[in-house]
């Protein structure tokens, strides 16, 4: 990506802040920007990936153990405008992750200072009681 | 939550806004007429205008531009003079540094926020295990052909054990699972046990034009940021600007009655209404910003009303009228005639909220 567009600026100002608000707030271990790039809609994407402090829902056995999560950085803008459809998300799935990649977490970054997280899944998933 | 001593709350967050009321002024002695002179001569030269602006800068793109104060002592001024702003690396009060070196000194009585809603959600989660547990033995007398008389008296038994636990849980109180909090915070960016500050504090576009529109705190003045913002005023359309006007009336409206107004992001609404502020008591009211004339599908109204009350909250719809004509509030932007362009609109509001026949019968 060309660092010195406008979209470029943007783009890595939210992948560090998400990278930061992993590291420093939600005390995540190895977080990294990782270098695969699928251009949606004219802009430049990029996952994170990292290892969680615990276990993220649970549901999931801690046998399998704390596995690498992937994250998509989005602007709150960008996420209202329609930006997340399921072509995108379909396209991360299967550019930016592994095979039988199981979910994503979406890292949606607000102008007020807050990031939010949601789990997104690759297909149906049974719903996590409460 | 815990709940730290009130009164020193008040005196820690005296002020509701960054502007205070001249409370310097010397006494009256009623039969010293010197005196009366010396108090008009103060009154005549005291002023509340604050001596120094605060420093903001914009970080990221042009897109989608954030903006951050880094001085320490104005992150600090902002959250304790009206609760403006987020710490980027906090809940909301900037607190990372301090969580850093609390961590360090294994301070176990440290009540910051984050480490209350960690607690919190530790004891949830044993909680949810004990269920699981106990479901499991109920599983397990189903399979081996239990009577209904049997079900039932496991099922009343385990009621009762799952109470006790979370009495159990309650009364041990914040206190008891600090190790696996404190374990997992020690890693910081620590240069000789010295921890160097990488928070700022964020302000949302609404609030950074109140403290430069309405109130004199920003050093930048509300034309320079809203052409930040949003581009030269000479290329602006009513459509580029109407959703931040309608929004920045909303915030307006209620910071002038007195609210604490935040962002309401983490319950899918656009504010929320503190009374007095975070530390006080939780948010009451949460407000989604409407156009007046325009309506959305029942299942929009639901599921955000659903969300809202999940968390105990009330839904407040709060409806934005525009008085003047399209063209005419352009004019005004371009003319930085801030004044009349906010107040051509007017803010109505209603609550929605579900019914529910068994439960609303007073």
């Amino acid at each position: 990506m060309d660092p010195c567009s406008s979209d470029g600026d943007d783009r890595l100002y939210l992948e560090e802040l998400v990278e930061k608000s992993l590291i420093h707030l939600q005390l995540w271990k190895d977080v990294v920007v990782e270098d695969k790039l699928v251009v949606w809609k004219g802009v430049p994407v990029r996952l994170l990936t990292g290892c969680p402090p615990h276990v993220l829902s649970h549901d999931e056995k801690p046998a399998d153990g704390i596995g690498r999560e992937y994250i998509l950085p989005v602007n709150m803008t960008q996420y209202k405008e329609e930006q997340v459809t399921l072509a995108f998300l379909d396209i991360v799935f299967s550019e930016l992750c592994a095979k039988d990649t199981k979910r994503i977490i979406l890292a949606i970054v607000n102008t007020d200072g807050t990031v939010v997280f949601y789990f997104v899944y690759n297909g149906v998933h049974k719903p996590k009681r409460n | 939550m815990a709940k730290p001593k009130g009164k020193s709350l008040q005196q820690r967050y005296k002020y509701p806004l960054p502007i205070h009321p001249i409370d310097y002024l010397p006494s009256v002695i009623l039969h010293n007429p010197v005196s009366w002179v010396y108090w008009a001569y103060c009154f005549w030269k005291a002023t509340n205008i604050p001596s120094k602006r605060v420093h903001i800068e914009f970080e990221g793109g042009v897109n989608f531009p954030h903006i951050v104060v880094q001085d320490k002592d104005d992150m600090k001024y902002l959250w304790k003079n009206g609760f403006f702003g987020t710490g980027q690396l906090s809940r909301s009060e900037p607190t990372w540094l301090e969580r850093q070196e609390g961590a360090s000194k294994e301070r176990s009585n440290d009540l910051a926020l984050e480490k209350i809603t960690e607690r919190r959600r530790i004891q949830r989660l044993e909680f949810k295990k004990e269920r699981v547990k106990l479901e499991k033995q109920l599983l397990d007398l189903r399979r081996n052909g239990g009577n209904i008389e049997q079900e039932n008296a496991l099922l009343v038994q385990e009621r009762e054990m799952l109470r006790m636990f979370k009495q159990r849980q309650q009364e041990e109180g914040l206190g008891d699972n600090n190790s696996v909090v404190e374990e997992s915070m020690i890693e910081g960016t620590a240069v000789d046990h010295e921890y160097v500050d990488i928070e700022s504090l964020e302000l949302m576009s609404v609030e950074a034009t109140f403290l430069s529109f309405a109130l004199p705190i920003l050093d930048i003045s509300p034309k320079v940021l809203l052409s930040r913002l949003f581009g030269p005023s000479n290329d602006i359309t009513y459509g580029d600007i109407h959703k931040f006007i309608t929004h920045y009336v909303t915030y307006h409206h209620y910071r002038s009655l007195g609210w604490c107004v935040r962002s309401g992001i983490k319950f899918g609404c656009d504010y929320l209404l503190y009374k007095r502020g975070p530390p006080f008591q939780h948010a009451e009211f949460c407000i989604m910003v409407l156009d007046h004339d325009k309506s959305k599908d029942y299942t929009w109204y639901s599921s955000i009303s659903r969300v809202i009350g999940g968390a105990k909250k009330t839904c407040v719809l709060c409806y934005v009228e525009r008085l003047l004509p399209e063209d005419q509030i352009v004019e005004y932007w371009r003319t930085d005639n801030f004044i009349k362009l906010f107040g051509s609109y007017r803010v109505g509001e209603v609550i929605y909220k579900r019914w529910i026949p068994g439960k609303n019968r007073d």
